[in-house]
């Protein structure tokens, strides 16, 4: 029997949730999958499931947890190798998960999240370049630093969950990146766990579909 | 259809004289004075330019005032220096459904054509995409349809040795360099020592935060190749001064000039 449940919204076009779910699958924790169709905003179905209104939300052994951010750091509670060993390491991954968790409102507003749509050479206001400028400015240096092909070397981390919303949005809005941010995209793009989601997503009803994030 | 390459910048003055004098001085083999028109009539404006075997310098200025000037009086009301940085591109149409796209005002493609010393009159023709209401000058895509008219071999040799235009600085901060970015369709990328570049398939553009080597405005300053190792500007121009990596810095017209070996 599952030790709680996870709460999100449409894989298509949850970006938060593909946070907490990829924590959530990292952790290994044993939790059953709430699907809640989005519909724009926090509904009275995603209202009623979660004490902040919004998805993603775990409860786990009688934690009850929303939030990303806080999902992740839970997570690694129970797998502290979701954060990198090294602290000055896990201080960096902290500050860039941080980073992105508070920031980047011109990208999310310009370029949202939708796992299947094809949106390439639109969204590129001056507010999302400047986002993705700093962005790849992040990536480079960490990349750099680690050796890739993730953020902090060969494993996935937490800091990779931050991002990989954001290679999602890339990948449909297709702005100009580098090649050491494409290259990037492609590793999060392959990983295992992100394959499953977008292959979920896939597989949603078409009666979920939003028609603004979907052309 | 992204921009290709760092095609000119310009140094702008509201007197023609000391501003050619200037760059004429500083080995620049300059082409003959060329007066400005559109489809209205003649403008107000002139430029002699340095073409160089990759880009080129523009020196505007006002010729005739009281003609309409195309907005380069209220440029250098603001201050004289350089105003202009233009990127090539190929593909004139694709690169305006690209800007289109990405959410850019943009009427349509701009003709320019204006004399060149063609013994048969011939006129030198571009297309232009203008970056609208750009705050940092007249950025722009640009499209030459008869290059062959402007890159001629009479105008490419210079005492001062310059043969490539390399890059273009520029002071100022993200939403500048964002702006460079939406036009060219280019990403930009952390510079060495601060600052980020926009990389183009020939010649780059940096945006950097105040320099104490360049002048403190939007469009700062270049950076010229020269064959000689610097050798001949460094006689030409001994008031510049070196910078660390071997370069020759010249202070010309308001804009900084790096000359690189």
């Amino acid at each position: 029997m599952a030790e709680g449940r996870l709460v999100i919204g449409t894989k298509r076009y949850s970006s938060w949730s593909l946070r907490g779910w990829l924590a959530v699958h990292l952790a290994g924790l044993d939790v059953e999958e709430v699907v809640i169709p989005l519909a724009g905003g926090s509904t009275p179905a995603v209202k009623a499931a979660s004490p902040s209104g919004f998805v993603p939300y775990l409860e786990h052994r009688g934690a009850r947890i929303w939030d990303s951010l806080a999902i992740g750091e839970y997570c690694a509670e129970h797998a502290p190798g979701l954060w990198p060993m090294d602290r000055v390491q896990r201080a960096w991954a902290r500050a860039i998960s941080a980073e992105m968790h508070g920031g980047f409102r011109e990208l999310r507003m310009a370029m949202p999240f939708s796992a299947h749509a094809d949106f390439r050479g639109q969204g590129r206001t001056e507010g999302a370049l400047a986002d993705i400028a700093r962005i790849q400015a992040l990536w480079a240096e960490c990349l750099a630093a680690h050796g890739g092909p993730f953020l902090f070397g060969a494993a996935f981390t937490l800091a990779d969950v931050a991002y990989a919303p954001v290679c999602g949005r890339f990948l449909s809005w297709g702005p100009e990146l580098t090649g050491t941010s494409r290259a990037y995209v492609a590793a999060v793009r392959a990983h295992p766990l992100v394959e499953r989601w977008y292959a979920e997503a896939a597989e949603e009803p078409r009666d979920w579909f939003i028609a603004k994030y979907e052309s | 259809m992204s921009a290709t390459a760092l095609d000119h910048v310009g140094i702008c003055a509201r007197d023609a004289g000391p501003l050619w004098a200037r760059f004429a001085a500083l080995g620049f083999t300059l082409t003959p004075p060329a007066r400005q028109s559109n489809a209205a009539g003649p403008l107000a404006t002139g430029n002699r330019c340095a073409f160089l075997r990759q880009g080129y310098l523009e020196f505007l200025a006002i010729l005739a005032p009281g003609l309409p000037d195309n907005g380069l009086g209220a440029l250098l009301d603001r201050h004289e220096g350089m105003h202009i940085l233009a990127l090539g591109m190929e593909d004139g149409a694709a690169n305006l459904a690209r800007l289109r796209a990405a959410g850019l005002d943009i009427p349509g493609i701009a003709p320019l054509s204006r004399p060149c010393d063609d013994p048969e009159g011939r006129l030198a023709r571009f297309e232009r995409l203008p970056l609208p209401d750009a705050p940092e000058g007249r950025i722009q895509l640009i499209r030459h349809l008869t290059p062959e008219l402007l890159w001629q071999a009479r105008w490419l040799d210079h005492p001062n040795h310059a043969v490539a235009l390399e890059e273009c600085f520029m002071v100022g901060g993200m939403d500048s360099a964002a702006r460079l970015s939406r036009l060219a369709g280019r990403p930009l990328a952390p510079r060495a020592g601060g600052g980020v570049v926009l990389e183009l398939p020939q010649g780059r553009v940096s945006v950097l935060p105040p320099q104490d080597w360049l002048p403190d405005l939007p469009l700062a300053g270049c950076a010229i190749r020269t064959d000689d190792g610097t050798a001949a500007i460094r006689r030409i121009a001994p008031e510049g001064r070196a910078l660390p990596d071997g370069a020759w810095l010249v202070q010309a017209a308001g804009a900084a000039l790096v000359f690189r070996p």
